[in-house]
């Protein structure tokens, strides 16, 4: 007998990057986390369609992505119209090395891109993921992922310029 | 051919072909700014890095790790005799459960297998102080059973090793499932959870302790259940 624990085994390791994709999603850790749940419910109620041999990992960072989209976004969206701006979007991120104002310029300058560019920058960017990898998590024509990569990137560049 | 910010960004990703990386290139020894651009690129990523890469390195909350182990299906427990064990326990009439953790005694108690040193009258085994250890039947049953035989009144599902190498052991037990590990020359418990027991706060589906005792027993296993062979020489060998 044999009992199969890849895939648990997968999302165990998997965890920390998961986390990660998430803080950056929803600029917030602890939400973050929220959203991790989620994902590892989802992931685990759907096993049967994620096929052995293929990425785990896309496979979930993908349902991670849809979730923030479909579930999570709108909600956030309106609790954040009532802060203040300059409260920032703290990420609990312990900051030994940082200050907390380069925390604080990042987190508004990625909090002002749109959705889709601010995806497309934490995939390729942050998760190192080529623009194909990017593209079939978002589900978009590896072209379009490629133009609002470019272009997040270049607002975020503006953005934190201008903020210091 | 001029070189827009789109080529640049997958230039500074290395996500260019051979062809474009040349045009980039090529164009690089004309355009110093160009190579201001990716250099640019390069420090916004490290910036980025820098943000969120220490969540990394984080402990992750258990909430996580046990969300993976605790919504394990059980359509995914190998062993056939499991399966119908679980199915078993799903016929009976309905019952809540809950976790337990190793530290409880009162559930342990009321099974009547399982007894802590604390019980008065009791002498205090040497290095267990709040260690709940199997006793009566359910000690010579975790000793000397080989797993997947029906019995009563303790019935071994499996055997396993866990990541420290101890030898453990899934059992039922009327509504109750746990898993015992070997320590020295005793059986500690180190999961438990009761089929009738309701407080706690966390509502199970009836019938659902063997299914999640097998979804511990398989994070805990990092090779796998023992398989019959294995299983008796460590019994033989009073799994050690």
């Amino acid at each position: 007998m044999v009992l199969s624990t890849d895939f648990e085994d997968g999302i165990v390791a998997l965890l920390p990057r998961l986390r990660r994709f998430a803080a950056g999603l929803s600029r917030n850790l602890a939400e973050g986390d929220d959203l991790c749940q989620m994902t590892i419910e989802r992931a685990l109620r759907a096993r049967t369609q994620w096929a052995q041999g293929t990425r785990l990992d896309s496979w979930m960072y993908r349902i991670m992505r849809n979730l923030w989209i479909d579930e999570i976004r709108a909600k956030t969206r309106r609790q954040q119209t009532f802060l203040d701006e300059e409260a920032g979007l703290a990420v609990g991120v312990a900051a030994e090395q940082e200050s907390h104002a380069e925390l604080a310029y990042v987190d508004r300058a990625l909090a002002k891109l749109p959705d889709e560019q601010r995806e497309a920058v934490l995939l390729v960017m942050v998760e190192g993921y080529g623009y194909q990898e990017a593209a079939d998590i978002i589900g978009c024509p590896v072209g379009t992922l490629s133009s609002r990569f470019a272009r997040g990137r270049d607002a975020l560049h503006a953005l934190l310029e201008g903020a210091e | 051919m001029t070189i827009n910010r789109e080529m640049l960004a997958a230039y500074a990703e290395g996500q260019l072909n051979e062809e474009g990386r040349a045009l980039v290139e090529a164009a690089m020894i004309t355009d110093p700014s160009l190579a201001e651009t990716i250099a640019q690129h390069r420090a916004l990523r490290e910036r980025l890095q820098a943000r969120f890469n220490p969540v990394l390195t984080m402990p992750v909350p258990d909430k996580l790790a046990d969300a993976v182990r605790a919504s394990a299906p059980r359509a995914q427990i190998a062993d056939l005799h499991m399966a119908r064990a679980a199915k078993a326990e799903k016929m009976r009439s309905p019952s809540f459960t809950r976790w337990v953790m190793g530290g409880s005694i009162a559930a342990a108690l009321a099974i009547g297998l399982v007894i802590g040193n604390q019980m008065p009258g009791r002498g205090s085994p040497s290095g267990s102080d709040a260690q709940v250890v199997a006793q009566g039947a359910l000690d010579a049953a975790l000793t000397t059973q080989p797993a997947s035989t029906a019995q009563k009144p303790v019935n071994v599902l499996l055997s396993l090793r866990d990541a420290e190498g101890r030898y453990c052991r899934v059992f039922q037990a009327s509504d109750t499932a746990g898993i015992a590990c070997r320590d020295g020359d005793r059986w500690a418990i180190e999961r438990l959870q009761n089929g009738k027991a309701s407080q706690g706060g966390q509502y199970r589906q009836a019938g659902s302790e063997v299914g999640e005792i097998m979804a511990a027993a398989q994070a805990m296993a990092s090779k796998g259940a023992l398989d019959p062979e294995q299983e008796q020489a460590a019994l033989e060998s009073g799994w050690k």
